[in-house]
């Protein structure tokens, strides 16, 4: 009997995940606008800012600069998917999948797998798009990391905006305090400038920042370099994922249905 | 016999504040079952702890023979549910949608694609099946909603104001569509605000008010609840109730109330005769009548007598407290 149970929840969270991905490819709108702003980005800032821009390390700031765009699209999608569950629970669709004999902590790890599979595509897509531009990708065993990376980034900010929210029940207050939290994550890692730059204080506050780890794995695996080793961002990574997993679980578990 | 469900003594508190304050009822197999009463007198708190989607803070919940804090996902199995708003993902045709629902109810596999043919040709959406549910419309998203919370057969099947917000043509659809599935032998709780569709639809009604259950029985027990006899009601001008009050106290002994401009009273004995000679001393008092009407009492009438508030009034005050919170 419980063996059978676990099959139906490995269920649930396969149908919630292809839900996620069928919705995705239907919204041909949604895939335009996520791919807008990382483009904008890369067209302002990687080739018009960086054209003025000669790295101490030496190498294209392109190349320093794409991981870090890729970095940001995963963080701005992952957490706007926290959205989902406001419109979820505005339409009703929380109940409706409450109502059905399937747990709540299934729920939340099909929102997240759907989420990250949508963030993945994108930022393959980003990746291809900066590649025709100019970007350098490094050809090493270490790029089949890459996409590791990328779903614990957007793991760890999808449960960031799941937990945001469960408790959060209005929208304009969504947005606001979604660009509270975004803003300072992307501006305080090393997403378009090397830590080294850094003063000293602004550095132990970087290093305090999940996304600084996301991206210098980013780095490493696709431009060829990074300021920690790979073991420390890959296990950075996991840490953060898991405890914003357990964080968002525990706030749905709490959240208003109604 | 066993009931189908059995509530015993249900309680829900929110922080501080009892939404459902000891509510007891069971319910045989195959019965439709209503559940009646203004907005936030915890109809939907109810249903939602029977579903599942709340816990119970005390009280016993039976569904088939299963205690549904013991077994909550047998018990969420058996149940079907249809919401006061239509949930459906616009994103999807109804075709996925009706197939998203099947698989969170681990329909197998195989047996999908003919349950929900079948269930599109029951909501006549066959045409369009593999159209984004965003093009339907509001009748179409209802009768797909309708279909696809009986994917699974549930036995038991809960509608939380089925025709809120419909209109006629959509109501009486509605209407038959339950009766049908009353016919196949399915047991329904439905919540409501119309006394005429409890009236129409239901074998027992609960009239719930702040958390209690404040009367219960067949509409017919209910309605007799409040005396025998025939409701008398005169609409004339505000200045002069009072005077048409003490008239029918001095000369026919009828204890009446009055909002506004409307009388009323109960006749209990020979009541064409006393309607008769009520019109008659109308006449002669010379106060401006508006209307003169004798009914058999409505559950209108129960409520009133039961909570001293019509329906209609109690769900204004709710509107306005909730607009209230709203705007704040």
């Amino acid at each position: 009997m419980q063996k059978g149970i676990d099959k139906m929840e490995i269920n649930a969270v396969y149908v919630l995940w292809l839900r996620d991905i069928k919705r995705f490819i239907r919204a041909k709108s949604r895939i335009i606008g996520i791919l807008m702003m990382p483009l904008f980005f890369l067209l302002g800032l990687g080739l018009g800012l960086g054209s003025l821009i000669h790295l101490s390390t030496g190498g294209s700031y392109l190349d320093f600069i794409v991981p870090g765009i890729i970095g940001m699209s995963l963080l701005f999608t992952a957490v706007s998917s926290g959205t989902a569950v406001l419109w979820d629970r505005q339409f009703g669709f929380l109940k409706e999948i409450l109502v059905t004999p399937n747990s709540r902590i299934s729920i939340v790890i099909g929102r997240i797998l759907g989420g990250a599979s949508t963030a993945l595509i994108q930022s393959v897509i980003v990746i291809l798009i900066s590649i025709l531009i100019g970007f350098n990708i490094h050809m090493s065993p270490a790029l089949i990391l890459a996409p590791v990376f990328m779903a614990l980034i957007a793991a760890t900010f999808i449960g960031l905006g799941l937990t945001l929210g469960s408790f959060i029940s209005d929208f304009q207050g969504f947005q606001l305090v979604t660009s509270f939290f975004t803003m300072p994550l992307f501006f305080l890692s090393n997403g378009i400038f090397p830590i080294s730059v850094l003063p000293q204080f602004v550095k132990y506050i970087t290093y305090a920042n999940p996304l600084t780890y996301g991206i210098d794995g980013l780095r490493i695996t696709l431009s060829g370099s990074g300021t920690f080793s790979i073991w420390t961002d890959l296990a950075a990574m996991l840490i953060s994922t898991a405890i914003m997993i357990a964080l968002s679980a525990y706030a749905f578990k709490k959240t208003d249905v109604g | 016999m066993q009931p189908f469900v059995d509530v015993k003594n249900l309680r829900k508190l929110f922080g501080n504040f009892t939404a459902v304050d000891g509510v007891s009822f069971s319910i045989g197999k195959g019965e439709i079952f209503g559940i009646l009463g203004p907005n936030g007198a915890g109809k939907t708190t109810t249903i939602s702890t029977i579903l599942g989607i709340e816990k119970q803070t005390d009280g016993k919940i039976v569904v088939d023979g299963l205690d549904n804090l013991k077994h909550p996902k047998e018990v969420k199995q058996i149940i079907g549910f249809m919401a006061q708003e239509t949930i459906v993902d616009s994103e999807l045709t109804g075709r996925q949608n009706l197939a998203l629902g099947a698989d969170l109810y681990h329909i197998p596999k195989s047996e999908i694609p003919s349950k929900v043919s079948f269930a599109l040709r029951e909501s006549q959406l066959e045409k369009f099946a593999d159209v984004k549910a965003s093009n339907y419309s509001g009748g179409m998203k209802r009768r797909l909603y309708l279909v696809k919370s009986m994917l699974h057969e549930p036995k038991l099947l809960i509608l939380d104001e089925p025709t809120t917000g419909l209109d006629i043509q959509n109501r009486v659809q509605m209407w038959k569509d339950i009766r049908k599935l009353k016919a196949d032998g399915v047991t329904i709780i439905l919540t409501t605000q119309y006394l005429e569709e409890a009236d129409a639809l239901c074998d027992n009604i609960a009239i719930i008010d702040h958390g209690k259950i404040i009367a219960q029985g067949t509409p017919s027990q209910l309605k007799k609840m409040i005396a025998s006899g025939n409701v008398l009601e005169i609409i004339t001008k505000p200045e002069n109730v009072e005077q048409v009050r003490k008239m029918l106290k001095a000369k026919f002994g009828l204890n009446s109330t009055a909002v506004n401009d409307k009388i009323e009273a109960t006749v209990e004995k020979s009541p064409l005769d006393t309607f008769q000679r009520i019109l008659n001393a109308l006449k002669s008092s010379k106060a401006p009548v508006l209307s003169v009407s004798l009914r058999l009492p409505t559950l209108d009438d129960v409520f009133i007598k039961l909570t001293g508030a019509s329906l209609r009034d109690a769900e204004q005050k709710a509107d306005a407290s909730q607009s209230n919170k709203a705007v704040r």
